[in-house]
């Protein structure tokens, strides 16, 4: 058991030396020019340019450059930001947990609402509710987080005037809630698609007849015995979707003025402050790949079919 | 009587098997109420792309400009003469959204359209040589995977000097490979196994030509599942780039650079966010009900 | 005479399917005594097992539904019970064991969690004593080192094991009625014996009545007291275990027991009937075996025989049953 884990977790070590190197490349290979004088602006200083150059080490080749890097990762450099010439890590951490609050607190709001939609469809298939889930989460699919919470700007916070349209409220809940169930609802949808159509592969399985046949209620029937099996594959939804509420998290903070990653990294795109941008996307997208190697090892605790080794 | 039943039953058979594996999927695709609402809405985006000219009553980038400058028809809510109303510049926000179709499309086309490129090159090279060539690209398609698709994208856009729709086509094709390497990579190497590539092989045909004559016929269907449902996910990348500032810029009407104007005002006029987003949610959901369905009738195994 | 368990009347199930009415079930009747055995035989699609499903009324509604008849347990009528009811029957009066073992149990539960589900759900038990007790019950159904057994998952049992555990789970509280649906049909020939053997005592221990339902009348013979043979969702022939082998009226009947691989080996020689059971919908209008039937008639095509009595307990639905003589029934033709 606890080998398995630790050869998992190995395994997600190249995965993140690639995601480091590609950000590398796309910054100091691609990037036509002098990155610094990108960033600083025309009217930059040419000493102040030169200074930066030269503490940053980008007179050095391209290789020494991008072992400085991958070492510095490593230590938990990440880089000072061209723009407040602070260390990258600190800004992104200070930020981080605004975001990890977001990001959590759409995911519960996704499993409370997907699972029981997906349920509700799976056990009273093709009925008026199931057909009124499953449109509600076709379109869920398809909107845009952001439109989603200009919408509910426009309805809870203008017309109804019950919630606050943005900002974090140092960390109020009231300023959570529309952020959250926006960045939420299209995970929700897509959790209670797949709760639907692997619990409608459940409910025919032999085993679900012998929780009948042995005078288990309905409830206790689809409860403990079905959902259990049904939720194995909606775990890896979960996961996988992750990625697209962490690029939805992006969207959300900025529709919302979240003081969270994403906005942070947007600021730092449209100031070119490359190191920032290279450290909020490899922290976030490391923050997606240990998130799905939590979600590989925990199937173990839902179905004893698999083994560890 | 019994044996009139069977002959009967046999010529049915036989007259099944006739039937080409492409003439069933459009069979059962047509039977999927759900596929035939998507195609009817992908049919009406295409149209409305097409025929944009004609179907807006206004110029979707500049407004009439009224004397000393002025914009009489800014900021406008929905009338007859301006259905979905007008933005702070006066322009007719309806005649934006039709042209916002032909921005959307073209994203969703082009962005595929690389993305094939490099994921059929890629995946028939990892899958063909194996060894090393496959292991390498078999890393990368997991390093580009464990990336979030949209903040891979707003990092490419970061690289370009100046953000633009040419740029966000490149940036979203080059991160929506990895999906169709992997279905060319494994069909590639399941078919080498097969014999009649030995057999094409001992006949002199060239890697190349192998590649094209049989593993691109057989991996149609999950690339054609996958291309539809791709250019779904462009359009909405493209939209939320474009929000962002980081996309399209303006004047250009894209939906999602509508939105971003809309949000501007969405105290005073929040009817200018209605229209460009439930454009962007229709052509989604039309596109991605044709892919659903597109994969049900194509291949009733697969599965997302 | 022993007293009368459950008494099946006409009962009829249908499914109503976008095709059509499927009639499953079309009027089927039978008796199971105290302690008795009663055998349903036919092939797939008979409505043999629909008939199994039906009693315990565990039938996929919709499309399915039971439009008529009687199931008369002890004393009560159960289609005429709440579902509260039935549930408490379930498991507890009638248990039920399926055909598959490998699919039959939970995967994500263990051996022992699932038989104190049971325990405990009806008798009240709690925890440690529904354990203690699914492990008393693990070593009556032969599981060696139950003590261990009880802890492990269904995957780490092979299939004669989990057909053990589920008959360990279907007598846990000591139910009269047994309702057994192909149980052995996914297992190995010798594990098979086995099983049988197996149910056979613990009948004779918790005097449970069974109902066996199999497609092959070997299995039958080896438990059964009596037998119903089905097709066509109707019973064709009914009679006692013995007289059925040796004097069968119906051309079905002979053709089933001319199917039983006589001899183990000998499966090369099998003579199975010929033709397939035809889609539901598409029966004959007469006799529903007459497309199959060797002896069939314009009268079999035209119009469906009763159900009739031709010695004291032996029924048969058969128009020319007393013009065939079905002993040696591949010397008459």
């Amino acid at each position: 058991m606890l080998g398995y884990i630790l050869r998992k977790t190995l395994m997600v070590v190249p995965i993140l030396i690639g995601i480091a190197t590609i950000t590398f490349l796309l910054n100091f290979v691609f990037v036509p020019g002098d990155p610094v004088r990108i960033s600083m602006g025309q009217h930059a200083d040419p000493e102040t340019i030169e200074m930066i150059r030269a503490e940053m080490g980008l007179d050095d080749p391209l290789i020494v450059q991008y072992g400085r890097f991958i070492g510095g990762l490593f230590k938990g450099d990440f880089g000072k930001s061209f723009t407040t010439r602070q260390p990258v890590l600190d800004m992104v951490l200070e930020r981080f947990p605004a975001t990890a609050k977001l990001a959590l607190a759409a995911t519960i709001i996704s499993i409370v609402l997907g699972v029981s939609a997906g349920i509700v469809s799976a056990v009273k298939s093709n009925s008026f509710l199931d057909y009124f889930f499953m449109t509600f989460s076709m379109l869920g699919i398809s909107m845009p987080v952001y439109w989603l919470g200009l919408v509910l700007i426009v309805v809870f916070s203008l017309n109804l005037d019950l919630l606050p349209a943005g900002g974090y409220g140092s960390g109020s809940l009231r300023y959570l809630i529309l952020p959250a169930f926006a960045l939420g609802f299209r995970q929700a949808a897509k959790v209670a698609r797949m709760t639907r159509s692997s619990m409608l592969e459940v409910i025919d399985k032999d085993y679900v007849k012998t929780a009948r046949a042995k005078g288990l209620s309905e409830q206790i029937v689809v409860i403990k015995h079905a959902l259990k099996n049904a939720l194995i594959p909606v775990i890896t939804v979960i996961g996988t979707q992750l990625g697209y509420l962490l690029g939805g998290a992006v969207l959300t903070e900025s529709v919302f003025s979240w003081p969270g990653l994403g906005r942070l990294a947007v600021n730092a795109v449209l100031k070119r402050d490359f190191p920032l941008i290279q450290g909020t996307v490899i922290f976030l997208a490391a923050c997606f790949v240990l998130v799905n190697l939590l979600v590989d090892l925990s199937y173990g605790l839902l179905d004893p079919r698999i083994r560890y080794d | 009587m019994k044996a009139q039943v069977e002959e009967e039953q046999e010529i049915k058979q036989i007259s099944e098997e006739a039937h080409s594996p492409w003439h069933e999927a459009w069979k059962r695709l047509k039977k999927n109420k759900l596929a035939m609402i998507g195609l009817g809405i992908t049919t009406v985006l295409l149209i409305v792309a097409i025929f944009a000219p004609i179907i807006a009553p206004y110029n979707p980038r500049y407004a009439p400009v009224i004397e000393d400058g002025k914009v009489e028809l800014s900021l406008q809510g929905p009338s007859w003469a301006h259905p979905f109303g007008t933005d702070k510049l006066g322009r007719d926000i309806f005649s934006r959204v039709v042209y916002g179709a032909r921005i959307s499309l073209m994203v969703g086309l082009i962005t595929q359209g690389i993305a094939l490129v490099l994921g059929i090159t890629l995946g028939a090279i990892a899958g063909y040589y194996g060894g090393l060539i496959d292991e390498a690209v078999s890393y990368l398609i997991q390093v580009f995977l464990a990336f979030p698709f949209i903040l891979f994208a707003i990092a490419i856009m970061a690289v370009f000097s100046e953000p633009g729709v040419d740029k966000v086509f490149l940036a979203l094709g080059l991160i929506s490979w990895p999906p169709l390497a992997r279905i060319v990579r494994g069909q590639v190497m399941s078919i080498k196994e097969e014999e009649y590539i030995e057999a094409a092989q001992s006949l002199g045909a060239s890697d190349f030509r192998i590649i094209v004559k049989h593993v691109i016929p057989n991996s149609l269907a999950p690339i054609i599942v996958t291309v539809t449902l791709g250019v779904a996910g462009a359009i909405l990348a493209e939209a939320g780039l474009s929000f962002l500032g980081l996309g399209t810029q303006p004047p250009r009407p894209s939906w999602g650079v509508m939105l971003k104007t809309g949000q501007e005002y969405i105290r005073s006029y929040p009817y200018m966010i209605w229209f460009p987003g439930l454009a962007i949610m229709i052509a989604v959901m039309g596109i991605n009900l044709l892919g659903d369905g597109l994969r049900d009738a194509l291949d009733p195994k697969m599965k997302d | 005479m022993s007293s009368t368990l459950l008494e099946v009347k006409d009962l009829q199930t249908y499914f109503f399917t976008d095709r059509g009415t499927v009639k499953a079930v079309d009027g089927v009747s039978f008796d199971v005594e105290k302690g008795e055995t009663l055998g349903i035989v036919g092939e797939s699609g008979s409505g043999k097992s629909v008939t199994a499903a039906s009693i315990m009324q565990l039938v996929p509604s919709p499309p399915g539904d039971i439009v008529g008849g009687e199931i008369n347990f002890k004393d009560e009528n159960l289609l005429d019970l709440k579902m509260k009811r039935i549930r408490k029957i379930r498991g507890n009066e009638i248990s039920m064991i399926f055909q598959e073992p490998m699919t039959s149990l939970n995967p994500v539960y263990t051996i022992g969690e699932q038989i104190s589900e049971v325990l405990r759900l009806h008798q009240g038990l709690n925890k440690d004593e529904a354990l203690e007790k699914s492990i008393d019950m693990l070593e009556k159904v032969g599981i060696p080192s139950p003590e261990e057994r009880v802890h492990e998952h269904p995957h780490q049992l092979s299939g004669g094991m989990r057909q053990r555990v589920m008959i360990a789970m279907a007598l846990a509280c000591n139910p009269e009625l047994l309702i057994a649906d192909e149980p052995t049909t996914a297992l190995d020939v010798t594990i098979q014996a086995q099983i049988l053997e197996l149910m056979d005592e613990l009948r004779d221990e918790f005097n449970t009545s069974i109902i066996l339902i199999t497609h092959n009348l070997g299995v039958i013979a080896e438990v059964a007291d009596k037998v119903a043979v089905m097709y066509g969702g109707r019973i064709v022939e009914q009679t006692d275990t013995v007289t059925l082998y040796k004097d069968p009226e119906h051309p079905y009947t002979a053709g089933l027991i001319k199917s039983i691989p006589k001899i183990e080996g000998s499966e090369g020689k099998l003579k199975p009937i010929k033709g397939t059971v035809p889609d539901p919908l598409n029966f004959p209008n007469g006799c529903k075996f007459a497309n199959r039937c060797n002896y069939a008639e314009e009268k079999c095509w035209a119009e469906e025989p009763d159900l009739e009595e031709v010695k004291p307990d032996h029924y048969v639905r058969c128009w020319r049953w007393k013009e065939l003589d079905l002993k040696n029934e591949s010397e008459v033709k």
